[in-house]
């Protein structure tokens, strides 16, 4: 078993490439998902696949991994023409996909987990031989340390992570595809995910790499190739693009900032917090923020920064401490509670407890407030539209398919869905946790531009977010968290970027 | 794994108009699939579609179908079904014959069962909000029900004698009571699931308990509701089953608990919660006794009956499952 | 081979029982001797009466009785068979009603290795007998005949009413036991032997319907169907009539005067009988088979063996004296017909009244 695969070609080297795709094209139904798609990668090179949701980025993707079958077009891996439909003969061509969601066994230990799926392991059921072949693998990855036996579910999100791509590495993949590997993590971890990947590389194999995040792919890629309506533009060479570069690509067009300007909060703070201990937090949190102000919380994943957010939000009630809303205290011991003092809530996972998947997007967006449009608990149609149209048109949904399911809808539209709702029931405090979390760049820009409107309009807006960029370029005040504990606040003017970053490495700078 | 991902393959800005088409899907496919089934059914069967026939069919799927429209909130709450409904039914049912016989009039005794049904799916739903799974608390409930009913009888069958009354079984306007019931009864519960706002958070539960939390809508009270409509059901099916018989016992009402599930899930309402509409459960109940009688009609044994009703129920699973698949694929 | 071991159980079984038989007594005494009985559940107005009946006697003769009910299950009286046998319980009889014959064969296996097996209401089949020492029970042909004699009964009064019929000798609906099941097939040999003289014209044959409801519910399909082609109804029970009789009406059939009824047995209210509704009815006293079994037991530890074919029990209004001698391989408990409201007025078996054995 060579986990070095074949092929020792580097970035830009010429010759045979380790993936060619040609002229591939899908339907589905009236969409036409990809159209005649050329891509290129080359043996040991890291390819950023970047473009909005709905670009079509993900159906190549899963062409690829032999999820879907191509109406037309040509696959050549190494030079020889392959079908890769259906996913055991992308598998055995040696494609392999690590997606968002982790296909672990969190009962299982890392070792069997290592061989779960893989018919062709003969002597694997002898613990000492799984053992010894996890422990390759797990040094592949750089999870060396690890004991084999321990159980998934006591490892961290990145080990997980990490075991789930020494598990495709396990099957000997040439081809390996990242689809968001990092969506859920923090920016260490991220580091640590984004070396082994440049490794998995170096050793030989092509890499695609699935992101929104614009600065994983300057730190990564060798290449990139945007995708737009479908369709692909040449690949091309990262060192000759820069951040504007990439997003005009992307959109087409000149997205102008990505975020709005800042506002000018004025005027007694709407809510102070004081002394408050939650569970997530180490040491008290004392807080304010003013009305049309945007105040951003960060760190690292479990820092403490969206612990606050879920206890105002009367999710995680608070242990000690006062909370003041217009001066007045309040009680957080449920989210109904909080609700009726005028804290909307907008949690860091929408399919979990953001959006109702379903549903249509009328009902996903008078959900909290539908009591409002009722007469006698009574809900009139037409009335429920009428209440609705405007809250939609407000976070730019088409509000000719309040009607479809939000789960049809990209995943911008899906998160404008979850944080728009909320205006209907006039909130005083929107507490938001990671608010562009999977959400394409132009979708991103939206919401930023109208939670900007909304404080201008006097709502005060909480944002925990572990993307230092977002919180740097959103908020009007910032605070970092470090192990639970509130380590700086001051407003925006008194930070730089860097400053944020370092922040919330507390001292630990990166290696 | 890929289905249901949140940033979905090929949607464009403009997303498919597909989804929204397949959701509508399932009632148009029960639909055609009862018309299908009626003309099968006028092709192999005499006299099936004599107006006594056609008469009685409704007048069989009445029962069920008032009971099945009524676990239809539990259901899009997301507390899955009942397992006591034969037991819970079987208890009204034994409970009105009682008080008539004891000589109560009729309206007070009407009130009393529902009053008391109520009562007892109330201490069910109070236990299902604080937590404990659904399907064993309706289940050990239906098993405290028969057993204490089946203990206060002695096993003795328990008659109204004289006092039975009169609208038993009869006829309001040339329509038999029962089908007029559950005609009342189904829109009823209908509208309140789809226009008030009580109903609309049950399928919010049901569709996703933790958004609901998020957006301040009460598990509990959902929960308190649905169990209180579910007993109002089963209070009306053992009363009116109980008039037209003039007489109940502990063993009553055999294999409800089974018809009234296989109605629900026959007639397209999501056994996990979140998408359906009452008066599917009853089109599922008129679907079934159609088939029911048409079986009858051909001589099936009563064991080959349940068998094919099975099966329907695993082919109506089987279709719903598809159609939700190919609508979260687009 | 069949006759040794049942030879061979029933030296043992006298061994057992040998020191009773020196007791002399007009009737039998138990002196605190145990029976086992296993019966279906008292939630069942049949198994209520039967526990009852086998309660009262046990008492009145001195036996300590143990009742196993079982919810309409085999596999349920499998588990109590061997909760018996673990129990290291040695009754000095057992009283067994198997819930599915075919199903229950091991279990009369076992059983007949602690102690003698009386086996209740449902007759043993071959594989069956070599593990039982006697049957004690209905007999399903008399039931049979008796409904033939009131099907003829009906006829009568038909004739008398000036009804004419859809077919010679009158056209016969039948709503029959569950198909294949023994009762059914056994009472319609009854009926027809009876009835063989000017046979009815059965035109069909319903399977099934056990309860007012699913009376109701195959009565409700079948009725329209053969709507105006029939005179008479043959319906297994009273309780199935009942719901039967709802079906009729709601076609515009009224029972009685359009069509006559009789039905096989009377578990369910005698209303329909005493108003008419229903001509007659069989009534099977299900408390008097569970005095009669425990009878037969206790004659069966007091003498260690079977004598004779058949001991058929007369319908008697009170219980008559316990007659000592050894019992025979088929103990009948009487089965009397009621027909009409003086029927059931007048009907008493053992003591208990029409309305006790049939609605309790």
């Amino acid at each position: 078993m060579t986990t070095g695969a074949a092929g020792t070609g580097t970035a830009g080297a010429a010759g045979v490439p380790r993936l060619s795709v040609r002229g591939l094209s899908k339907r589905y139904g009236s969409i036409q998902a990809l159209d005649a798609v050329d891509f290129e990668l080359r043996a040991g090179e890291v390819m950023a696949l970047l473009g909005e949701n709905g670009a079509g980025k993900s159906t190549l993707v899963k062409v690829l991994a032999g999820l879907v079958a191509p109406d037309a077009g040509a696959v050549a891996i190494d030079g020889r023409d392959v079908d890769l439909f259906p996913s055991a003969r992308s598998q055995a061509a040696g494609v392999a996909v690590v997606h968002q969601e982790y296909s672990l066994v969190p009962a299982m230990s890392i070792a069997e987990n290592l061989v779960l799926g893989q018919g062709d392991a003969p002597d694997l059921w002898l613990p000492w031989r799984l053992a010894a072949r996890a422990r390759r693998l797990l040094e592949a990855v750089g999870l060396a340390h690890l004991d084999p036996r321990t159980r998934v579910e006591r490892l961290s999100v990145a080990e997980m992570q990490l075991v789930e791509i020494a598990r495709l590495l396990g099957r000997d993949a040439r081809i390996l595809i990242f689809d968001e590997p990092t969506a859920a993590l923090a920016d260490r971890e991220i580091e640590r995910i984004l070396r082994v990947i440049r490794r998995l590389a170096d050793e030989g194999r092509g890499v695609i790499y699935v992101t929104h995040r614009l600065a994983e792919v300057f730190r990564l890629a060798d290449r990139v190739t945007v995708f737009r309506n479908g369709r692909s533009l040449p690949a091309l060479p990262t060192a000759e693009l820069d951040v504007a570069g990439v997003i005009t690509m992307m959109l087409g067009r000149e997205l102008g900032t990505m975020f709005p300007g800042h506002g000018q909060p004025a005027g007694a703070p709407v809510l102070e917090v004081e002394a408050l201990e939650a569970p997530g937090l180490t040491a008290p949190v004392s807080l304010q923020v003013r009305a049309g102000e945007i105040l951003g919380l960060t760190g690292q994943l479990g820092s403490g920064a969206a612990d606050v957010v879920r206890c105002l939000a009367g999710l995680a009630p608070p242990a000690a401490g006062r909370v003041l809303l217009a001066r007045r205290p309040v009680r957080l011991d449920s989210r109904a509670a909080a609700l009726a003092e005028g804290l909307a809530y907008c949690s860091a996972d929408r399919k979990r407890d953001g959006i109702f998947f379903g549903r249509p997007i009328r009902e996903n967006l008078t959900a909290p407030w539908i009591g409002r449009v009722a007469r006698a608990g009574l809900i009139a149609p037409a009335a429920e539209r009428v209440a609705a149209t405007p809250v939609a048109a407000r976070f730019a949904v088409d509000v000719r398919r309040l009607g479809t399911p939000v789960g049809a809808m990209s995943g911008g539209n899906q998160q404008k869905v979850a944080v728009g709702k909320w205006l209907g029931a006039a909130p005083r405090v929107m507490l938001l946790d990671e608010p562009t979390r999977g959400v394409d760049v132009g979708a991103r820009a939206e919401i930023y531009r109208r939670l900007r409107e909304l404080c201008d309009e006097g709502m005060a807006i909480v944002v925990a977010s572990s993307d230092t960029a977002e919180v740097f370029g959103l908020s009007d005040t910032i605070g970092t968290f470090y192990r639970g504990r509130l380590t700086e606040l001051r407003p925006r003017a008194g930070w730089t970027e860097d400053a944020v970053v370092r922040e919330v490495m507390h001292e630990e700078a990166p290696a | 794994m890929t289905a249901p991902r949140a940033d979905a393959p090929a949607a464009g800005q403009a997303g498919r108009p597909g989804g929204a088409e397949a959701a509508r899907l399932w009632p148009i496919v029960a639909l055609a699939s009862l018309a299908v089934l009626v003309i099968a059914a006028m092709a192999v069967t005499p006299n099936f579609l004599s107006v006594e026939n056609l008469r009685g069919i409704l007048r069989n799927a009445a029962i069920v179908g008032i009971v099945a429209v009524a676990m239809a909130p539990v259901t899009l709450s997301g507390s899955f079904v009942s397992l006591g409904v034969t037991q819970s039914a079987m208890a009204a049912m034994v409970g009105f014959v009682v008080l008539i016989g004891w000589g109560w009039p009729d309206w007070l005794a009407v009130g009393a069962v529902i009053a008391g049904m109520v009562a007892i799916g109330m201490v069910q739903g109070v236990l299902v909000a604080a937590g404990l799974n659904p399907v064993i608390t309706t289940l050990a409930a239906g098993a405290i029900l028969f057993g204490t009913v089946s203990e206060l009888t002695g096993g003795r069958i328990v008659r109204m004698g004289p006092a039975r009354p009169a609208w038993g079984g009869g006829e309001v306007l040339g329509i038999p009571l029962e089908i007029l019931v559950l005609v009342l009864f189904t829109g009823a519960v209908t509208l309140l699931m789809s226009r008030s706002v009580i109903g609309r958070q049950t399928i919010l539960v049901g569709a996703n308990r933790a958004t609901a939390a998020v957006s301040g809508i009460s598990h509990a009270r959902v929960t308190l509701v649905a169990f209180a409509v579910f007993s109002v059901g089963l209070a009306l099916a053992g009363i009116l089953n109980a008039a037209a018989f003039g007489e109940a016992m502990a063993n009553s009402l055999t294999g409800l608990t089974f018809s009234v599930i296989a109605a629900l899930l026959v007639g397209g309402i999501a056994i996990q919660g979140g998408a359906g509409s009452p008066w599917q459960a009853a089109a599922g109940a008129v679907l079934i006794a159609v088939i029911s009688n048409m079986m009858v009609l051909n001589d099936f044994s009563p064991g080959g009956r349940l068998a094919v009703q099975g099966a329907v129920v695993v082919a109506a699973v089987v279709l719903i499952d598809q159609v939700r698949r190919r609508r979260a694929r687009g | 081979m069949v006759t040794k071991r049942t030879f061979l159980s029933a030296i043992v079984a006298a061994m057992i029982a040998g020191p009773a038989a020196t007791a002399v007594a007009q009737e039998i005494s138990g002196e605190g001797k145990s029976l086992v009985m296993f019966t279906i559940t008292a939630s069942n107005i049949y198994g209520a009466n039967q526990i009852k009946g086998a309660q009262m006697e046990a008492e009145r003769l001195g036996f300590a009785l143990t009742v196993f009910q079982n919810n309409f299950s085999q596999p349920e009286q499998d588990q109590q068979v061997q909760q018996l046998i673990a129990s290291g319980m040695k009754p000095d009889a057992i009283i067994f009603w198997p819930w599915v014959a075919d199903a229950a064969i091991n279990a009369n296996r076992q059983l007949s290795r602690l102690a003698p097996v009386i086996q209740l209401t449902q007759e043993p089949n071959e594989q069956q007998w070599p593990f039982v020492q006697a049957y004690s029970g209905a007999n399903q042909i008399l039931i049979g005949r008796t409904l033939g004699e009131m099907m003829i009964g009906a006829r009568e009064a038909a004739r008398a009413a000036g009804m004419s019929f859809k077919q010679p000798g009158g056209a016969l609906l039948v709503f029959q036991h569950p198909a294949g099941e023994k009762t059914g097939t056994e009472r319609m040999k009854g009926f027809l032997e009876v009835t063989a003289g000017e046979p009815f014209s059965i035109i069909h044959t319903e399977f099934g319907p056990n309860s007012p409801e699913s009376g109701y519910e195959i009565g409700s399909a079948v009725i329209p169907r053969f709507k105006g082609q029939f005179d008479f109804l043959f319906v297994s029970n009273q309780q199935a009539a009942n719901g039967i009789i709802r079906a009729l009406k709601e076609n515009g059939i009224e029972p009685g005067r359009d069509v006559m009824i009789v039905s096989g047995d009377c578990s369910g209210t005698l209303d329909a009988v005493k108003n008419g509704e229903t001509f007659g009815t069989g009534i099977q006293p299900a408390a008097v088979e569970g005095m009669l079994a425990v009878r037969t037991a206790a004659k069966f530890i007091h003498n260690g063996r079977i004598e004779g074919d058949i001991i058929q029990m007369p319908v008697e209004a009170e219980a008559p004296p316990l007659d000592p001698g050894p019992p025979a391989r088929y103990n009948y408990m009487p089965h009397a017909p009621a027909i009409g409201a003086d029927g059931v007025a007048n009907t008493m078996i053992w003591g208990f009244t029409a309305d006790e054995i049939c609605a309790g």
